[in-house]
């Protein structure tokens, strides 16, 4: 085995130059880019897990606000029925003395016009009992001829 | 060892053939002496390119295949150096020693290519890569461990001992000499690591292609009673072995680097991964 030192040393530098050049146009411009991927991907990371706390907080103070909501809404729901239900209670009870004055008003007027009807029916009475008397008076009177006053008496009613 | 003594061995080459045409020629002679250099820097520019091309558009959402594919490779060795020399040491060492495997696979595998070699098979290759492993070693340790550092690392760490009196006397002495030995211990050490670093590379690469080598003259030998051109393929089973055993080599280099880098770093950063 023949050792020559020119080839050695050609080697030796020509792996160096390699080493040089290597390093310079591919070693370190890659491992930059590793670790600025690397960075990358864990700073994606950081912020994804940043994003899943504030979406938690924004969640449980969105449920949070949501009870509230709901409590208040539940308040209100509650507070309109008793509302209603008081308006509806005095609507009832309006109506009601509204129709007791309206059924109080009629029979009133029920009474009156019955007490009217009396009187008028009063004085027809008399006023046809005069004229009857009239009659009587004024005519002798037979059978025949009472029966014929009292069936004129009584188309005089029909007419009337 | 000469182009020449391994010509026989080996499967023929472009430049091989070359070679053979120009005949005793300055330019033949010139050839058939850089063969392995010629094809080194093949690898290197057939690196050069890809890294290049790789280069070219790249971004952080990776969409071409290339890009893809060397960011895994990537990925792949810088987790194998972070396994040997932690994170942060990984991440400094790994240009070299990244380099180093893809180089050494690259020539590794020329061998399979018709018309290539491994320049790998020689051990001038081999031998260089394994020097710049050991002056880079030598380099960091005494860079990172100071002189003295480096020194006394090599001296084993000797230390003056707790006791007191005649015993401590009676210890130094006795260190003195051990600790003299382990230096030079770890000196021949030192340098008998570039020594079975670029050895086994050749003799493996070596021995694949010379095993190929075997097999397609074997498979050419099959059919030559009809006189016909073409051999049987007995060779590609023995590619699949020396596509392994390339990757391999290549892996074994590069980790015994990271490992002889590892021994030169501090201790507290050795022991911190």
């Amino acid at each position: 085995m023949n050792l020559d030192f020119q080839q050695i040393l050609t080697q030796a530098v020509g792996f160096l130059i390699l080493l040089g050049i290597l390093k310079l146009f591919f070693w370190k411009p890659v491992l930059a880019l590793l670790d600025q991927r690397k960075e990358k991907i864990a700073s994606e990371f950081k912020h994804i897990e940043d994003l899943k706390l504030e979406l938690a907080k924004l969640k449980a103070e969105y449920e949070s606000r949501l009870c509230a909501i709901e409590e208040i809404s539940r308040q209100k729901l509650k507070e309109a029925l008793d509302e209603g239900k008081r308006i509806a209670d005095e609507m009832k009870a309006k109506a009601q003395e509204q129709a007791g004055q309206i059924i109080e008003s009629g029979r009133e007027n029920i009474a009156q016009e019955l007490s009217k009807a009396k009187h008028e029916l009063k004085a027809q009475i008399v006023d046809l009992a005069l004229r009857a008397t009239e009659s009587v008076i004024l005519e002798k009177l037979t059978a025949d001829h009472d029966k014929k006053i009292v069936q004129d008496f009584l188309e005089k009613i029909d007419q009337a | 060892m000469s182009g020449a003594e391994q010509s026989s061995q080996e499967l023929a080459n472009f430049i091989g053939i070359a070679v053979k045409g120009l005949g005793h020629s300055n330019l033949g002679a010139f050839l058939h002496r850089w063969e392995n250099v010629i094809f080194s820097l093949l690898a290197a520019v057939f690196l050069i390119v890809i890294a290049c091309l790789a280069g070219r558009g790249r971004g952080l959402i990776p969409e071409r295949r290339l890009q893809n594919a060397l960011e895994l490779l990537v990925e792949s060795m810088s987790n194998f150096v972070a396994g040997v020399l932690g994170e942060k040491e990984g991440r400094h060492y790994l240009p070299y020693i990244g380099t180093l495997f893809l180089y050494i696979l690259i020539m590794n595998f020329m061998g399979m290519v018709p018309g290539m070699k491994s320049p790998t098979s020689s051990l001038n290759t081999t031998v260089a890569l394994a020097f710049c492993t050991f002056i880079y070693v030598q380099y960091t340790g005494m860079r990172r461990l100071g002189i003295v550092g480096y020194l006394d690392h090599m001296a084993g760490n000797p230390r003056v001992p707790e006791e007191k009196g005649v015993f401590k006397i009676f210890l130094i002495l006795l260190f003195i000499p051990i600790h003299i030995l382990l230096f030079i211990i770890h000196i021949i050490g030192e340098f008998v690591k570039p020594v079975s670093l670029s050895l086994r590379l050749f003799g493996n690469i070596t021995g694949e292609d010379a095993l190929l080598y075997v097999f397609v003259v074997l498979g050419l030998s099959m059919f030559s009673a009809w006189k016909i051109p073409v051999g049987f393929p007995l060779q590609i089973p023995i590619m699949f072995l020396s596509l392994i055993g390339g990757a391999v080599q290549a892996m074994v280099f590069s980790l015994l680097s990271a490992v002889y880098i590892s021994m030169m770093l501090p201790h507290e950063s050795a022991e911190h991964h």
